[in-house]
């Protein structure tokens, strides 16, 4: 009951259910300030348990105790391994079949398990896993009002903009759409909420968890967790009547058609790419065929210039000028 | 003499039940493998065809089990739902163990039930799906051999039963 009482402080007791008792009682004895800011708990097999925090990673002892060293720290079992599936997926792996060949299970809470291991390709070409002996547990966390530094670039009186915003990884992209989309929906003083459809391939943005949103996406919102983006789009266009449709990394050419096709629908679209830069994005050929178009009438930038998620650079496609004079954080 | 012929009236009742008793365990093992053979059948169907998580699907699968089965089954959701420190195959060895000195229950189907629990929830579909029509053929097997002792033994112990009765009377007459 103590150590229950313990994590609620750090709101990511679905992970710690997820682990065996042995795990749990070395992630609990941490240091608070390194579990109130933890991002990751990484299980190897046969290889030292690590978490990852305050923007760098530590060995764990068995006491619990971090060390930027390996040595004395806990090497993860076969068992510790066996266990965590056996926990994450409930006693039932047939019933995670679809999310294993993902790579990633979605605990309560949206917090994510990326896998890793060997696996194996089945006659009809379906790679399956084998062995699984690598997790990732993600923490992620949920930060409201992050998208408040956007929003005076998306929205104009009642009209939204098309917008695509380009970042490297880790720099806080679908935490800004998550809130994009949150503040769209329920809207804010001087805009009212819109219906939203999210298309989340990777269950990342709203964090699903059999069918339910574990993250606060607003009221309008519907979402179409786990399915492919180009398919979603669609779908949505044509069942959910949405103002504004929001994906994560397009990269396909099958999202490019997806995406023209709502622009006709009269629909919204914001969503993300990674990339460093307008320039880099003009490089890849299929953004190139998107800002060519001048597809997108917000062009924004995330760096890190001053720390993770700074918007660095606003473009207006149509007018064809900046509309940041320097990076806000 | 009356007091003899009540004491051996009531002898021959006892030994006539001993006899009963014995016979019917013969009777209530078939009936205990055709209640497994039932349950697992609704457990193959709520895994492989509706994917029910495992607590829920034996939940579910258990409810209308009768006999000597059904607290194995009960301790095993009660386990698995307080989220208990162990592993499926543990809750179920544990369970399974209340089981091992059941006269209904046969070593066979002990042992059966045993491999089953390390295999049951472990793996894809297909392959569970296998593992349950392996099982149901093994208890198929356990079940002709069950009705093939009782032809053989139950009515020997239903007569023995009644033959020892009346043997010890006539003796003590």
């Amino acid at each position: 009951m103590i150590q229950k009482m313990d994590c609620m402080e750090y709101n990511f007791q679905p992970v710690l259910d997820a682990l065996p008792d042995n795990l749990r009682k070395i992630i609990m004895s941490v240091s608070k300030g390194i579990l109130r800011e933890l991002e990751e708990i990484r299980v190897r097999q046969g290889r030292p348990l690590m978490v990852y925090s305050r923007g760098r990673d530590y060995f764990l002892c068995p006491d619990g105790n971090v060390s930027r060293h390996p040595q004395n720290s806990y090497i993860v079992t076969g068992e510790d391994t066996r266990r965590i599936l056996e926990l994450i997926s409930h006693y039932s792996i047939y019933a995670f079949e679809e999310e294993l060949c993902s790579g990633y299970i979605t605990l309560q809470g949206g917090y994510r398990v990326g896998l890793s291991g060997k696996m194996t390709s089945g006659k009809d070409g379906i790679t399956k896993f084998q062995h699984i002996t690598s997790f990732n547990f993600r923490i992620a966390r949920e930060i409201r009002n992050a998208a408040n530094k956007i929003i005076p670039y998306v929205i104009k009186g009642s009209r939204i903009y098309h917008t695509l915003i380009l970042s490297p990884p880790q720099m806080g992209k679908t935490t800004l759409i998550r809130d994009l989309a949150r503040q769209l929906s329920n809207g804010f003083p001087g805009f009212s909420g819109v219906k939203v459809g999210i298309v989340d391939e990777r269950s990342e943005i709203a964090g699903c968890y059999q069918g339910i949103p574990q993250n606060d996406v607003g009221v309008r919102t519907d979402i179409l967790d786990g399915c492919p983006k180009a398919t979603g789009i669609i779908m949505l266009i044509r069942s959910m009547s949405p103002n504004v449709i929001i994906t994560d990394e397009i990269g396909k050419p099958k999202d490019v058609m997806a995406i023209e096709d709502a622009l006709n629908a009269g629909i919204t679209i914001i969503t993300t790419a990674h990339s460093h830069g307008l320039e880099d994005a003009r490089r890849r050929p299929i953004l190139k065929s998107l800002l060519e178009n001048n597809v997108f009438q917000r062009i924004m930038v995330l760096g890190n210039s001053l720390g993770t998620g700074t918007l660095e650079k606003v473009y207006d496609l149509i007018e064809g000028k900046e509309l940041l004079d320097r990076p806000i954080r | 003499m009356l007091i003899k012929i009540i004491s051996s009236v009531l002898i021959i009742i006892c030994c006539s039940l001993l006899g009963i008793h014995m016979s019917y365990r013969y009777t209530q093992r078939i009936n205990n493998i055709r209640e497994l053979r039932n349950v697992l059948s609704h457990l193959e169907t709520e895994i492989v065809n509706y994917s029910t998580l495992l607590v829920h699907a034996i939940r579910n699968s258990s409810k209308y089990v009768k006999g000597d089965w059904k607290p194995f089954f009960d301790n095993i959701v009660e386990a698995l739902e307080n989220r208990m420190e162990y592993s499926l195959a543990e809750v179920w060895q544990e369970s399974l163990r209340a089981l091992e000195h059941n006269p209904n229950v046969d070593k066979a189907e002990y042992e059966i039930m045993q491999r089953f629990g390390l295999q049951l929830g472990s793996s894809d579909k297909v392959s569970q799906e296998k593992y349950f029509q392996l099982i149901q053929e093994q208890l198929k097997v356990e079940e002709n051999s069950a009705r093939e002792a009782r032809l053989k033994y139950s009515r020997m112990y239903y007569n023995l039963g009644i033959l020892l009765g009346l043997g010890i009377a006539i003796i003590l007459f």
